[in-house]
């Protein structure tokens, strides 16, 4: 294989529309944005909470949130699998094997991350925004509503920061996905096939459209981000 | 009408009042698209995780996966019977303990006495023949421990543990691992990774292991359906086969669905009698990678 | 003057690193009356005039004041949300009719600029923001620091406008100013303020007459206005 094989591969594949690559991308994109909405969902409530009331649990809550950013992908596969495992407890959900499971594994896996990113922003807004909170008196709920909203570019950061950690791994969605071809296969999971069967070249190939899916996101995002850019927070 | 009233307001409260701003203008309408994303994504994941076809989970190995069998095979039983067989391909220590978990409809592995284990234990209803097909050492070019020459397997095996040249194992539990072994210990040895440096123990699959052995110029036991098929070869090539202690029993294997309240029994066995019925025996022998014929269907009749 | 005294404040101490910046601090705001705080930059006007509107706590002392609710603060740089002004309005005083907001943006000039992101605000149309936003909800009292602080000459004279018609609709007024020519305009009442005490607490009619001490004297010399 020379250097440029894969390049001229990633480029036929793409060009010629084939429909197995086709829907090995959807499926990605499908997976791991959605996952990053949940834990967008999920993560900004929860570190607009941690970033605004000192209660007597936080600091515990942090540093566990914390740790689980340093959780390999695999690890939380593995916990994923036990769950939801026939023989696990919530093995009647019956996911296993399903997209379902993997966007679960890995909003698992980017839940702390958004959590993490959106504390720090939330917690730079509400040092901001204390006196005027006091002064009017706010109670906390509102307060958390009031910081998400403002906070809502930093959505865009955040988001990406959560959607980079999900497209990339392989670990979680292996597991509970089970690659199973034209079902949960994606293109991490793809790209460590094709390397299995020494197939480099289409592996490498597969990992150059995997990074040019990862561009456009990105340039997408900084389109939003440049038109929201006056209104909101420089982040 | 929930949404309106209860979660857009949270993420864009400006939906309701008369007054906004442009930039609140804008992100209402990427609020709308997130929304719709999400709705279309749903719609999608639906269509392709529920597939309107009955389709039953096949716990396999990489390396049956990797001989391409299966993309041969598939698509004719489904074509006959109308059901989906979705293959999970992992380690043969992982395919057990997945059936065990009841987390698999159906087994098939190459490791004949975890198989019967497997049944005796009261995990798998019912094991029977499939097909088999064999066992090749490979090595790089220049054989440096000269096995090539080898009458027997064990002798092979014997002159590379004599020249201490290297050896990748798979260490994983895997079907072809646990035949290696055996291997080993039919020629009196058993090598160790912590004592013996030339015993490379990767904890890797068929195919990670073969490139890891390419790479790093040492032999390798692997079984011959995955190295045909194998893309990354350089300068490895077959040194010693036909022996044999080589053979390698590939089983089916039901679950016990009294264990598996779940398990689609009549689909699995459905596909199970399709495997050793003579239509299905003849696929298996029909298929070639690179003209080369890589199973051979010996089921039981 | 203690039964028309709206707040009580009693031995007001703040420490800080082993200082009090406001230190045994003792007064009666007078109801509908506009009390003006005075004194050097760092003498602890603004610390005052937060501790008796009660976003900080002092650490020790007590304070009786109407409920948070009919208070409201201007502060010195506007603490503005990321929207636009017709929403942070909305924010601040959310019970208000549109043809009630429409009404104050009118009154402060602010028209145009509604559906302005407020933080693209010029200085001036922030504070003004700042101030019907606060004043829209009829406060009973309202604090002010440093109102006009970096503002041009028509805009301070709006704010001024504003203030005047708050305190003749019954509103009780606390600021803090360093313009002495506003401070005679507004003020009925001084509180000039050193090192964290008060030592001066009198009518402004009598303070400006007749400051007593000599801190108070070379302030008032200094801001020859």
């Amino acid at each position: 294989m020379d250097f440029w094989t894969p390049f001229k591969l990633a480029f036929d594949l793409l060009l010629a529309g084939n429909a197995e690559l086709m829907g090995i991308i959807g499926l990605s994109l499908k997976v791991s944005l959605t996952a990053v909405i949940i834990s967008l969902v999920i993560g900004m409530p929860l570190g607009a909470v941690l970033a605004s009331k000192k209660f007597f649990g936080a600091q515990t809550l942090i540093v566990i949130s914390n740790t689980f950013l340093s959780m390999p992908p695999v690890v939380v596969g593995l916990l994923i699998y036990i769950l939801i495992s026939r023989s696990g407890p919530l093995g009647w959900l019956d996911i296993l094997y399903t997209p379902y499971a993997m966007i679960l594994a890995q909003s698992v896996l980017v839940i702390p991350m958004s959590i993490a990113l959106s504390r720090q922003i939330f917690e730079t807004l509400n040092n901001e925004y204390k006196p005027l909170f006091t002064s009017l008196g706010i109670n906390a709920i509102r307060r958390i509503m009031v910081l998400v909203v403002d906070a809502r570019i930093a959505l865009i950061t955040i988001g990406l920061a959560c959607f980079g950690r999900a497209i990339s791994e392989v670990g979680a969605v292996i597991i509970v996905g089970g690659n199973i071809r034209h079902t949960t296969r994606v293109m991490t999971t793809a790209i460590a096939l094709e390397t299995s069967k020494g197939e480099l070249a289409i592996a490498m190939a597969l990992g150059l459209v995997l990074l040019s899916i990862a561009l456009l996101v990105n340039i997408a995002s900084q389109f939003l981000r440049h038109y929201f850019k006056k209104a909101t927070i420089d982040v | 009408m929930m949404l309106q009233n209860h979660i857009l307001p949270i993420i864009a409260p400006d939906y309701l009042l008369p007054f906004e701003s442009q930039a609140m203008r804008m992100f209402q309408n990427v609020n709308h698209l997130i929304i719709v994303i999400m709705v279309m994504a749903s719609a999608h994941i639906s269509r392709t995780a529920f597939a309107d076809m009955p389709f039953m989970i096949l716990q396999s190995t990489t390396s049956t996966q990797n001989s391409g069998l299966y993309d041969h095979l598939l698509p004719r039983f489904t074509e006959q019977s109308g059901i989906e067989v979705r293959v999970v391909a992992v380690g043969t220590g992982q395919a057990l303990r997945n059936a065990r978990n009841c987390d698999g409809d159906l087994l098939l592995v190459h490791s004949k006495p975890d198989e019967e284990d497997f049944v005796n234990a009261g995990y798998g209803a019912k094991r029977r023949n499939v097909m088999y097909n064999d066992f090749v050492v490979v090595g790089p070019n220049h054989d440096p421990a000269g096995i090539n020459k080898a009458d027997t397997v064990a002798e092979a095996l014997q002159m590379i543990y004599a020249q201490q040249s290297k050896f990748a194992t798979r260490g994983d539990d895997s079907g072809t691992h646990k035949a290696e072994l055996r291997l080993w210990q039919s020629a009196g040895l058993s090598p160790d990774a912590l004592h013996d440096q030339w015993y490379l123990d990767t904890g890797l699959g068929m195919g990670a292991t073969l490139n890891f052995a390419v790479q790093a110029n040492s032999y390798a036991i692997s079984d011959r359906g995955t190295w045909i098929a194998f893309a990354n070869k350089a300068n490895h090539k077959i040194l010693f086969e036909s022996d044999p202690p080589l053979f390698n029993q590939y089983g089916v294997v039901t679950i016990n669905a009294e264990r598996c309240p779940h398990v689609k029994q009549v689909l699995a066995e459905n596909f199970a009698s399709w495997l050793v019925s003579p239509t299905g025996q003849k696929h298996i022998g029909a298929y070639r990678r690179n003209g080369v014929q890589l199973f051979f269907p010996n089921a039981d009749r | 003057m203690s039964d028309n005294a709206i707040i009580k404040a009693e031995a007001l101490f703040i420490i800080r690193n082993g200082t009090a910046i406001l230190n045994e601090v003792t007064t009666h705001i007078s109801k509908g009356k506009n009390t003006m705080l005075l004194g050097h930059n760092g003498a602890g006007k603004s610390l005052l005039l937060q501790a008796l509107h009660g976003i900080i706590t002092p650490d020790s002392g007590t304070i009786s004041a109407p409920p948070a609710k009919s208070q409201k603060m201007v502060f010195q740089k506007p603490i503005l949300l990321r929207r636009s002004a017709s929403r942070h309005f909305d924010f601040l005083c959310p019970h208000l009719s549109p043809t009630e907001k429409i009404h104050w943006f009118k009154r402060a000039g602010l028209m145009n600029q509604m559906h302005t992101p407020a933080r693209q605000l010029s200085g001036g149309e922030q504070q003004k923001l700042a101030f019907i936003g606060a004043m829209a909800s009829k406060p009973d009292i309202l604090f002010l620091d440093e109102p006009s602080a970096n503002l041009d000459f028509e805009a301070s004279a709006k704010i001024e406008s504003l203030i005047d018609h708050a305190q003749k609709n019954g509103a009780t007024i606390i600021m803090t100013t360093h313009n002495l020519a506003q401070a005679r305009r507004l003020a009925d009442h001084v509180l000039f303020i050193d090192h964290g005490k008060i030592i001066e607490d009198r009518s402004a009619k009598d303070f400006f007459a007749n400051p007593l001490h000599d801190v108070a004297k070379s302030y008032i010399a200094y801001h020859r206005a």
